[in-house]
């Protein structure tokens, strides 16, 4: 195969078969595609679409940060918007300027060497990351273990552990109180090059080994287990890494919002971050596809809403709460109709091969799916689901929960 | 969800108008019956037909299209193509209550008892929630034909040997006082005694007038006990005829393999 | 001394609160494997059923049954609105779908009856004490009680002796066999969700009954309490859930109790954690409810 590796055919195949080439493409495609659309916003946009276009590219690292876990193990998360908040409060407490911070409406009782910091925004960002990521190795060890939803209701259960602790150590977080004066170091640019950052992360993870296992794990898990693959290992890596990248999100936000509150980091952001992996689909680039989409929906809806005053960082508008509204019936469609989002499973680069693959076939008078028609393509590392029966059977909710035979004679409808 | 276009042609299908049609002495009568999972075909093209009082197998391997066209006929999965005609009624696409409701039990296959249920509480189901009134009766019924059960009424599902469940799951199905019955690989796990003690139930509930389908691998002792057999292969009717004739040919086993037959249908 | 009866006395009161809230979620649960997280809406249904029909004069004694009733009926709409579509699909989208149906009642609320907390003139009696052996008893709490006991037998026996609620119990079990039998599914599950509802409707009552203020996010906690009972009990465990509800009830109380001022915030934080920790020494999974009698093959 390598060896027709003339002209961008070619190339193309050779690339596909090497794993961080793979990567590498899809990522230099899918942050060229992010960087046209800012540079363009950034250009020729209104001030408040620019802020639109900011406050984006936060919650792009953010649910990058949801996909990396979500997206490739196939375990909802309700738990990572407690690492961004993590991230925000580690980057608030390190950089707010001291002055503010000992005076005594801040956090006089902190101890000295929190009151002393006032690092720039590399540090911030650093510690911002390890705080996330340190919070993240304790807690995955035990979340990693759970099986079917119990790991679902764990990240949930993490996420009320963190909101409970912020919001109540007054000493270091100002408890229920807000936190105002930071230092603002979220540019466009600073925010474009963290989520571009994040997408080659998050890509070279996807195509990696252990990235492999993992996404066969939330085809299989049983399937998987029995080939060698260890669940919680590969669900641990991750964990840790997903939680890392949210931190990041986390420090992003308090440098841009410059003011920070326990009730931030919630449910509302919760939902509204895993709307947009849902819509999106679970690889890297329908995180960014879903982050876009939601972002436009919201822009548009609340355009559409007359009146009402939109503070900060939460993109709802309290007071008419038809934004949620239409998100949740979207998300609800989207379960129902098409689960696996606006990109199906695919990122942008695959989509195009098989794209292309099947125009090429079709050219050369060859049904695609034919042997042929995958002559340019490798077999190697590649997931796809050949439609083995059974492998969309694992974890279904009801009509046959546990022991019922035959998954498809739920028809509820029937002739009743 | 079947399609709209295909409920409506099932639908327009079901009662030809002058009312119920003619189906000969037929009890039930499968036509061309396809059924699926998903994209696989499980039951293809399949004929078949139980006259009152018979006793039927449907014998084939495993995955031939036993267990799928049972389901069909109770209502379990999807029929795509053919209908099935039962005492004069079209009842393809019908949900499996309403099925049960007009007399048609299955005892399913691996036998699925509820584990989490008394013996008792697993014969009370199998009455229904219309058929109440009726379970005492049928409930000293069933203990008359499975005396075993007497005195585990008490013991959880799970509890019971394997002999005992399957007795178990018999009477379950009974315990709506069906006219067919339908019999899912009964012997299928058991020990030799205790096969023979089901087929020798089997006997006896063909002895009281009850209409039998049994799907089994066990050729041999289905075989005595029925009055005709179709053998599957592949989701295809291979063979059919009456028992005595096919336990004297080789044939079964040829069509058990899918190797095509001399003298079959 | 009497500080201890004060403390019995507000954990049996608690936990009765939660238990009903538990059992009205595993119900759902051990029937459809599905997480009903708009459950802590249908509080809000009871709630807002009781501002209206105060508002327009509705006697109390009529005012109770109806607002169960509501709660009931909302609980079967959801079920036929958003889960049935869902029925046959992957954990986590039922999941993601059931955390969407609560947002978007949350919001409805919120749109139409604002955000503003509404108050619920609850009668007087509700406010009433009454002193035993020098503890002061609220009247209410006995009443949760003595209610949440009778409620919970009812239930418990119509479970275990009626047709339906065994029917209900073989469903639970394995679904398709129980359709086999001639049992309705769609009016099962029908069925199911109206006694959620109906749970949660008695539940609202007596939640409300304190603060007697509504809004819509009131739902939250009953959610939460519910939901983590439910876990402690083992999820899908019906009678796990009305003993969940209790020991949830129980850590809390003890908590308040041992721990010091300054440590009572986190008292949830130590509950969540305690949460995990269940999860993590039961780990059967969401799914694996089955009796410890399993049918052999």
């Amino acid at each position: 195969m390598a060896a027709r590796a003339f002209g961008i055919r070619g190339v193309w195949a050779y690339a596909q078969e090497r794993w961080y080439l793979r990567a590498l493409i899809g990522a230099a495609l899918v942050s060229a595609v992010l960087a046209v659309v800012i540079v363009w916003v950034e250009w020729g946009g209104t001030p408040t679409d620019k802020r639109v276009a900011l406050t984006f590219l936060i919650n792009l690292v953010a649910v990058i940060g949801f996909q990396v876990f979500m997206g490739n193990s196939g375990v909802p998360t309700f738990g990572h918007v407690g690492f961004i908040a993590l991230g925000a409060y580690t980057a608030a407490v390190l950089t707010t300027p001291t002055e503010r911070k000992t005076a005594p409406s801040l956090i006089p009782d902190a101890p000295s060497f929190l009151l002393n910091a006032e690092f720039g925004f590399i540090p911030s960002l650093l510690f911002g990351v390890l705080i996330a990521v340190l919070v993240a190795a304790v807690a995955g060890l035990v979340i990693v273990r759970l099986r079917g939803g119990s790991a679902a209701i764990a990240t949930l259960a993490l996420l009320l552990i963190i909101r409970t602790v912020i919001g109540n150590w007054e000493e270091i977080t100002r408890g229920p109180k807000t936190w105002s004066g930071i230092p603002e170091f979220t540019t466009v640019w600073v925010a474009l090059l963290v989520a571009v950052g994040a997408i080659f992360i998050a890509r070279f993870f996807r195509e990696s080994g252990v990235g492999l296992r993992l996404r066969a794990t939330r085809t299989d898990e049983l399937a998987s287990s029995a080939v060698g693959v260890d669940i919680s290992r590969a669900r641990y890596a991750s964990w840790v890494l997903s939680a890392g990248i949210a931190g990041a999100a986390g420090v992003l936000w308090a440098h841009y919002f410059l003011s920070l509150a326990p009730q931030d980091f919630f449910f509302t952001l919760t939902f509204l971050y895993i709307v947009m992996v849902i819509i999106g689909g679970p690889s890297v680039s329908g995180a960014v596809a879903g982050a876009g989409a939601i972002t436009l929906v919201t822009e548009f809806v609340r355009r559409s809403e007359t009146g009402g005053i939109h503070l900060g960082p939460l993109d709802f508008d309290q007071v008419f709460g038809l934004t949620p509204v239409v998100l949740g019936l979207l998300v609800l469609l989207t379960v129902i109709k098409r689960p696996e989002g606006i990109l199906g499973r695919w990122e942008l680069d695959e989509l195009l091969s098989k794209a292309t693959a099947r125009f090429r076939a079709r050219r050369s008078g060859q049904a695609p799916g034919t042997v042929a028609a995958v002559d340019t393509q490798s077999f190697t590392d590649k997931d796809e689901e050949l439609g083995a029966v059974g492998t969309r059977q694992q974890e279904r909710t009801s009509s046959s929960p546990r022991r019922g035979k035959d998954k498809r004679s739920h028809e509820g409808g029937k002739n009743e | 969800m079947p399609s709209i276009l295909t409920q409506l042609k099932r639908w327009s299908s079901r009662r030809p108008p002058d009312g119920r049609e003619p189906s000969g002495d037929a009890l039930i009568h499968l036509e061309a019956i396809t059924a699926r999972y998903g994209s696989t075909v499980a039951v293809r093209d399949v004929d078949l037909t139980v006259k009152p009082g018979e006793v039927v197998a449907i014998l084939g391997a495993n995955g031939a299209g036993k267990t799928s066209t049972l389901k069909a006929i109770v209502g379990m999965i999807d029929v795509s193509g053919g209908r099935i005609v039962y005492a004069g009624e079209d009842i393809t696409g019908l949900s499996p209550e309403r099925i049960v409701e007009r007399g048609i039990s299955l005892t399913p296959e691996g036998r699925e008892v509820f584990g989490s249920l008394t013996t008792r509480e697993n014969l009370r189901v199998g009455a229904g929630i219309n058929g109440q009134r009726e379970y005492p009766q049928r409930l000293e019924e069933a203990l008359t034909l499975f005396p075993v059960l007497q005195d585990k009424l008490d013991v959880f599902g799970g509890l019971l040997s394997g002999g005992e469940q399957q007795q178990l799951a018999i009477a379950r199905s009974l315990m709506s006082d069906p006219e067919l019955l339908l019999l899912d690989e009964p012997s299928l796990g058991l020990a030799p005694i205790v096969v023979e003690r089901v087929f020798e139930l089997i006997e006896q509930l063909r002895a009281r007038g009850t209409t039998l389908i049994l799907a089994e691998q066990n050729v041999e002792r289905a075989l005595r006990v029925a009055d005709r057999a179709y053998v599957f292969s592949t989701g295809r009717v291979e063979l059919e005829g009456e028992s005595a004739e096919l336990r004297e040919t080789g044939d079964v086993e040829r069509a058990f393999l899918g190797l095509g037959v001399e003298n079959g249908s | 001394m009497t500080e201890v009866a004060q403390y019995v006395i507000n954990w049996l009161a608690l936990g009765s609160i939660y238990a009903l809230l538990a059992l009205g979620i595993a119900i759902v649960f051990s029937l459809l494997g599905l997480i009903n997280f708009a459950h802590g809406e249908l509080v809000t249904v009871g709630g807002y059923t009781m501002v209206v029909l105060a508002i327009w004069d509705v006697p109390w004694a009529l005012i109770i049954p109806l607002s169960i009733a509501a709660a009931a009926v909302a609980a079967v709409l959801m079920e036929r609105v958003a889960y049935r579509p869902l029925r046959g699909a992957h954990v986590a989208t039922t999941l993601l779908g059931s955390l969407a149906l609560s947002v978007v009642i949350q919001n409805l609320f919120l749109m139409f009856a604002g955000a503003r907390p509404e108050a619920i003139p609850f009668p007087s009696w509700t406010q009433d004490t009454f002193e035993v052996a020098g503890i002061v008893i609220r009247t209410l709490d006995v009443l949760t009680f003595a209610t949440t006991v009778v409620l919970l037998s009812a239930v418990l026996l119509f479970l275990r002796r009626s047709a339906r609620g065994i029917a209900l119990r073989a469903a639970a079990e394995n679904f398709d066999v129980t359709r086999l039998m001639g049992v309705r599914a769609n009016a099962l599950i029908r069925g199911a969700f109206a006694l959620s509802g109906l749970l949660a409707g008695v539940a609202a009552f007596f939640f409300l009954a304190t603060a007697a203020l509504v809004s819509p996010t009131t739902g939250f906690v009953p959610l939460l309490k519910g939901f983590i009972a439910a876990v402690i009990g083992g999820l899908g465990s019906l009678s796990g859930a009305v003993l969940g509800g209790f020991v949830l009830a129980g850590l809390e109380v003890s908590f308040q109790a041992t721990l010091p001022e300054g440590a009572s915030p986190f008292i949830d934080a130590f509950v969540f954690g305690i949460v995990i920790i269940v999860l993590f020494i039961r780990p059967h999974g969401l799914r694996a409810e089955r009796s410890a009698l399993v049918e052999r093959a």
